[in-house]
């Protein structure tokens, strides 16, 4: 017979014929059980994806004419998931070696069990990196003679079917290259399975055989291996493959079951009330304002720089405004800087030179900068009372306005610290009269989280009242 | 400044987003894998929240070596492919953007430079990555990076990469700063056409069964194929990609005359706004000088340096790094004078700063 007359003519890469695989070798057995379980489900082959990584077994995806990706070592998971995003509707399969699919590409392998996605991972383990002259792997058993390990693998294997159940794939199941039977069935069943599925299938290389001078892997499969209906935790833990192989299934979910914690509570919905601030836009007249908001990381200080801002362009539109922020890698704590610049020409330099206005939650910028305060000279400083050491404050002309008030105070003895900041908004806001009071509370709404707009806003309205006096 | 009405202020990670989204129209599927990091995680956020509504996927990979692999894969199943890391990611992205450029997967990979090396300063800018996007995947491959310095260049410049990405079919790298990148600017979203799926291209699911492979391989069929001559046929097809269309591919900005100034003040990115302000500061003052900005990195625009190429000129290059892109410039300038102003990160140059490097460059004032 003819290559070209193969019954599987349709599914194989003829051009790429005769494979790469040693004699002996028996992974041509697991490509034409894959070609058999399509066949039998009847999947649409232009609707098939293969995608492998690097290995002997991985050279799969190149004889099958199929879609097919040969990735990257160890990427085959990540790369046939972007596949399966990219388009839900193909039916994608992984083909590796235990070292590409559990060593190197370990972690995408635990990866597709928690993200759930319906791919299937078909694992042909032959207990060492074969491409390579074999070295040892992540499954080579301990004590195997490798070139890396050649006095005796030092290292306790793992066991692929204990981490697949572990890391939540919803099919698992082992088979063996020397049982093509019972190989289809698991694939098929894997097919078959919509979530994340992982088939273990022992395959014998030669270089392992002869290395360790084991005489026939495939003899010593047929002899140990038990084809069994029901699994108990004992076949899961299976260490020795020389004693007994469990074959078969051993979960076969149709989805992942798992609790939801009861401490994570369902988003409320359309329960809040509604608020909203009507505002007036109109022309500012601001030609260039430089604003910086400073303090201590979690006293809102991006926060503010975000309300301004949005006020600012609430106001006037068509104003020109960048907001740009300078912070530490931790969430509170640290210094923190929000500059906000407004002008009627486009903004070059986005950070705050010289401030008009100088906004002092805290005094832990001006201290890190050695105690010196840059202020316009017909500029204005607002600072927080209790956060903000005076002495700092002396030694300016009388044309720099300097307000000091208790935003900090007002807010913890009326609200909450976090809304300080807001505070503080209100008294600028009134001080100033730079921007709208209508388009400040807008603003503050914008950003307010759910549940907290009502005290947002009374916290601006108290900071107002207390620039009246 | 079209309709002030529609303007809406975004920061440049957002900006990335709403680009993608112009780009991808009503009809293609947006894919969005990626890992946090500061200070590209916002791209990240709104991607979560913005794709799954429009059809799109959005997924949190294990790791950025998953990432790039999944946006790869995504990619040659007609996805507008997408992820977003920041220096440490963009390292262990290389190996990826190597497999993307040869299996010839359109992808975007958003790079929001902050300072290094290591871990370095995850929420302060830096601008060393430039010469790793060029260079930072083993072998040759073809490489464009485009980089912002607004927020609405970002969106621009996202919905680009898009279209150069899937016109060559190959990676492009979208440089961003952390200032840009965190930068709130008001910009009016434009109306750009949907780039739609180029029907002679194939793709995974449409009948063709292609296989790709990151082996050398075979032009034709992309079947492996691995002598000498296939390597030399691969890499030079790859490569001439770009090459070959330079000319159009090259952008840049400049303000003032550089074919008439004294001192030309090169830079890029968030820098480039320092610089500009110095130089509308120093013109003021009747000093000659103008700035260069390069809007792609790679490639280089080496016929526009050569033209300008002249005895007398001083070429001053401010970027934020140890003077990566300086190379580049002398590469180029060989009559010239090349000069160097830099700071290792975490902020840029004070227009003062400039204009008083610029003092002792100028000589006719």
């Amino acid at each position: 017979m003819r290559i070209s007359e193969h019954p599987y003519a349709d599914l194989l890469r003829i051009e790429m014929m005769p494979n790469i695989w040693c004699s002996g070798c028996r992974i041509g057995r697991v490509k034409n059980a894959f070609i058999e379980a399509i066949e039998h489900l009847g999947h649409d082959h232009d609707r098939c994806t293969v995608v492998s990584g690097i290995g002997c077994s991985s050279r799969i995806a190149g004889y099958l004419r199929l879609d097919g990706i040969h990735a990257t070592h160890g990427r085959a998971i990540p790369t046939a998931l972007g596949v399966k995003l990219a388009n839900p509707k193909l039916k994608v399969s992984v083909m590796g070696g235990d070292g590409d699919i559990l060593g190197i590409g370990g972690n995408h392998f635990l990866a597709l069990g928690r993200h759930g996605y319906d791919i299937n991972v078909f694992c042909l383990n032959n207990f060492g990196y074969s491409m390579t002259g074999f070295q040892h792997g992540p499954t080579t058993p301990l004590g195997a003679r490798t070139i890396t390990t050649s006095a005796g693998n030092p290292y306790v294997p793992i066991n692929p079917v204990a981490v697949a159940m572990a890391a939540g794939h919803t099919f698992v199941a082992r088979s063996t290259s020397s049982h093509p039977y019972h190989l289809i069935d698991c694939m098929i069943s894997a097919m078959k399975n919509a979530g994340p599925s992982f088939v273990e299938v022992l395959i014998p290389c030669m270089l392992f055989e002869r290395r360790n001078k084991i005489k026939s892997l495939e003899a010593l499969f047929v002899e140990k291996a038990k084809i069994k209906e029901t699994m108990s935790v004992e076949d899961i833990n299976q260490d020795d493959f020389t004693k007994e192989i469990s074959l078969g299934v051993f979960r076969n979910a149709p989805k992942r079951e798992k609790h939801r914690l009861s401490l994570v509570k369902a988003a409320k919905k359309g329960t809040g009330k509604q608020y909203h601030v009507d505002f007036q836009s109109m022309t500012s007249g601001i030609k260039h304002m430089q604003i910086r908001m400073e303090g201590t990381g979690g006293q809102g200080i991006v926060q503010g720089g975000k309300t301004l801002i949005n006020a600012a362009m609430n106001m006037d539109p068509k104003l020109n405004s960048t907001l740009t922020k300078k912070y530490g890698p931790e969430m509170k704590g640290g210094s923190c800087v929000a500059d906000v610049l407004l002008s009627s020409q486009a903004i070059d330099y986005p950070f705050v030179e010289v401030p008009d206005l100088l906004l002092m939650m805290s005094d832990l910028v001006t201290k890190e900068r050695g105690g010196e305060v840059i202020i316009n000279k017909n500029g204005t400083i607002v600072a927080d009372e209790s956060m903000v050491d005076f002495s700092l404050l002396d030694n300016f002309p009388e044309t720099v306005k300097v307000f000091k008030m208790p935003a900090t105070r007002i807010a913890r003895e009326n609200f909450r610290v976090v809304v300080a900041n807001n505070v503080l908004m209100g008294f600028v806001c009134k001080k100033t009269s730079v921007i709208d009071k209508n388009c400040f509370k807008a603003a503050i709404l914008k950003s307010a989280p759910p549940g907290t707009e009502e005290m947002n806003l009374a916290a601006f309205d108290a900071g107002y009242e207390f620039g009246k006096t | 400044m079209t309709d002030a009405k529609q303007r809406v202020l975004l920061t440049g990670n957002d900006a990335v987003v709403e680009g993608l989204c112009c780009a991808a129209g009503d009809k293609r599927r947006i894919v969005y894998a990626g890992y946090p990091i500061t200070p590209a995680s916002e791209i990240a956020t709104r991607a979560s929240v913005v794709l799954p509504k429009r059809g799109g996927a959005f997924i949190q990979m294990e790791d950025e070596i998953g990432s790039i692999q999944a946006v790869a894969g995504a990619g040659l199943a007609g996805a507008i492919a997408v992820t977003a890391t920041s220096g440490p990611g963009f390292s262990l992205m290389s190996e990826g953007l190597g497999f993307a450029a040869m299996v010839e997967s359109p992808l975007i990979c958003v790079n929001v430079q902050r300072g290094g090396p290591s871990t370095g300063m995850p929420t302060w800018m830096g601008q060393g990555d430039m010469m790793q996007a060029r260079w930072g995947t083993h072998g040759e491959r073809p490489v464009i990076v485009l980089v912002p310095n607004s927020v609405e260049e970002t969106l621009l410049l996202s919905y680009e990469a898009c279209m150069l990405s899937q016109k060559y079919l190959m990676p492009v790298v979208l440089m961003l700063d952390e200032i840009i990148g965190h930068m709130e600017e008001p910009i009016t979203v434009p109306d750009l056409p949907p780039i739609p799926l180029d029907q002679d291209v194939e793709i995974i699911g449409d009948g063709h069964r292609f296989h790709r492979t990151g082996l050398t391989h075979d032009l034709e069929n992309h079947l492996p194929r691995i002598n000498p001559q296939a390597e030399e046929d691969v890499v030079r097809y790859l490569l001439d990609k770009v090459k070959r269309d330079a000319k159009e591919i090259v952008k840049y900005e400049t303000y003032g005359n550089p074919a008439d100034a004294e001192v030309v003040v090169v830079c890029y990115g968030s820098e480039s706004r320092a610089v500009k302000a110095a130089i509308k500061q120093a013109r003021k003052k009747k000093f000659n000088v103008a700035m260069l900005r390069l809007i792609t990195a790679w490639p280089f625009p080496k016929d526009f340096f050569r033209k300008l190429d002249t005895k007398k000129r001083v070429y001053l290059v401010a970027e934020v790094n140890a003077g990566q892109m300086r190379i580049e410039v002398e590469r180029y300038i060989k009559k010239g004078t090349v000069r160097r102003l830099n700071l290792m990160g975490g902020r840029i140059h004070t227009p003062a700063e400039i204009l008083y490097a610029l003092k002792s460059l100028v000589t006719s004032h």
